[in-house]
């Protein structure tokens, strides 16, 4: 299978701290990739230096064989790389509508033709539709979590991030996020995505990553990771 | 009277809402103050002077270069000053410093260019007042409510119903979010400051036939149209045009009833007065 996302030996730090000690990471076409590890192993530094908000310090991040490492976010998403930030990031101030729309703004498509996959979406996230004219910080939780889902979808991307997407979430909407994923994967997307809710982002992978104070420090099948003794006790909180 | 200082008040108060738009809208864009706005006015009136008096193009022609060479004024502000101290760690203290030293400045080079004194404008609409159900009205205070009415109905649809108006409100709200839709962050924000300058320059030029042409002409307006803009509500377009017109209201009916030299003690005497029932302005900004 050919490499849409490749990540070699990188490194990050945050002044005198190492976040991120080489690490290295793959995904292919069609993929779920999950990983998973505790607070602070370096999860959303990884991803942020891929989405370009942060500057690695060594080592590369190609997509579709290009080196986009350094890029700065707008030229990374220009590629196709749409990333859903942790803790949502809705534009308060603007309605739901105009924040689908801020998704699509690098495209070049005819506005009907966006309008129409929004309706599509819409579908998928039938809360939405109900409340397009309401500004986004109105919204509930899980409604931003699901609009910002649209957002990132709505610009056709190659590869959709995910941070965090159930955290500080009703347990209704995070099963609602995760039975949206295995639809997502069905329509053709890519998807990395990065879970604390272990056991629910390894059962919707295809392979994992297991990071561990800016390592990776195992990596296997989603099924195998769910069944591997240490990740069990580590990170599924099962003795 | 009370009609007549009506209209005279709402002409300076639109002068004063153009220059807090600018403050605003560099406060929503980038969380700074800048405080070389009202020598961007100062500067704007200048440049239309040189054009248009010197230079002898046709007024219009010389107003639009003038506006367009402030809008890259801002721009190049922005690039050229702002970005780069930030970029070396500077914060809001050393950013305000920075834009009061450029504003000292130009206050000297404009001196050293065109001189200290007084440069007449000649206003293109002619000075024989306007009668108008028993108010005195000049072709220059119409010219300055209608340009201001238009400037903010055409910036109020830039950003409400535009593509690049709207990324603006976006990346203002959450710039990192905005970069990772693919918004040009650094572009939107040098917009800003763009648009801020050629409000100030608008404003600038609006009034330079009342008043000439001067280098310190800016000084004070910069003030009021600051004034403005807290009053309305410190990063808030709507509220800065309210509190511009307000204020502009407030200081010419004191000067009419009272006495013109105690205008500005009473205006900003109002002004603290509305601070205190109303710490975060008339349209309060929520911080997110």
């Amino acid at each position: 299978m050919q490499s849409m996302l490749q990540v070699k030996d990188l490194e990050h730090k945050y002044g005198a701290i190492q976040s991120l000690k080489g690490v290295s990471l793959d995904v292919s076409q069609g993929e779920v990739v999950a990983l998973i590890g505790a607070n602070g192993a370096g999860k959303t530094t990884l991803l942020r230096c891929i989405s370009g908000i942060l500057k690695p310090c060594g080592g590369s991040i190609l997509f579709e064989g290009a080196n986009i490492c350094g890029l700065p976010s707008h030229k990374v998403s220009k590629r196709g790389v749409a990333q859903v930030l942790e803790s949502r990031h809705v534009f308060p101030k603007l309605s739901v509508m105009e924040n689908i729309q801020m998704g699509a703004f690098l495209r070049k498509d005819d506005k009907q033709v966006v309008a129409q996959e929004v309706e599509g979406l819409f579908e998928i996230f039938p809360r939405l539709k109900e409340r397009v004219s309401q500004l986004a910080g109105t919204l509930s939780g899980g409604e931003q979590q699901m609009l910002v889902m649209v957002r990132a979808m709505i610009s056709n991307p190659k590869l959709l991030i995910l941070d965090e997407p159930s955290l500080g979430l009703a347990p209704i909407f995070i099963d609602e996020i995760f039975n949206i994923i295995p639809r997502l994967q069905q329509m053709g997307s890519t998807i990395l995505l990065v879970e604390q809710n272990a056991s629910m982002a390894l059962a919707v992978a295809d392979r994992g990553y297991v990071m561990e104070t800016g390592r990776i420090t195992l990596t296997d099948t989603g099924r195998n990771l769910l069944g591997n003794d240490q990740v069990r006790k580590l990170y599924l909180g099962e003795e | 009277m009370f009609g007549q200082l009506l209209a005279g008040g709402i002409a300076v108060g639109c002068i004063y809402a153009l220059i807090g738009l600018g403050y605003s809208l560099i406060y929503s864009a980038s969380a700074l103050m800048s405080f070389v706005q009202g020598e961007i006015f100062m500067l704007g009136a200048y440049v239309a002077y040189t054009i248009y008096v010197s230079f002898q193009i046709p007024f219009a022609l010389a107003v639009l270069l003038a506006i367009l060479i402030m809008f890259g004024f801002g721009v190049v502000l922005q690039r050229g000053m702002i970005s780069p101290l930030l970029k070396r760690g500077a914060q809001q203290i050393q950013i305000v410093l920075a834009t009061i030293g450029l504003s000292i400045f130009l206050k000297n080079f404009a001196m050293i260019v065109w001189g200290s004194d007084v440069k007449n404008f000649p206003s293109a609409l002619g000075e024989a007042p306007i009668r108008l159900a028993g108010i005195s009205i000049s072709p220059q205070q119409i010219a300055i409510v209608i340009t201001t009415f238009a400037c903010m109905l055409a910036l109020h649809f830039f950003m409400s119903r535009t593509k690049l108006g709207t990324s603006l409100r976006a990346a203002a709200q959450d710039p990192m979010a905005a970069g990772v839709v693919g918004i040009n962050v650094p572009l939107t924000v040098g917009v800003a400051w763009a648009l801020a300058a050629a409000l100030s320059a608008v404003a600038g030029i609006l009034l330079a036939p009342i008043y000439g042409v001067y280098p310190k002409m800016g000084a004070i307006l910069s003030t009021k149209g600051f004034a403005a803009a807290v009053l309305g509500g410190y990063g808030n377009m709507y509220g800065a045009i309210i509190g511009g017109l307000i204020f502009g209201v407030v200081e010419t009916m004191a000067a009419g009833y009272i006495s013109s030299s105690l205008k500005d003690i009473i205006s900003f005497g109002v002004l603290i007065l509305v601070l205190f029932v109303m710490p975060h302005g008339i349209l309060k900004v929520k911080a997110d």
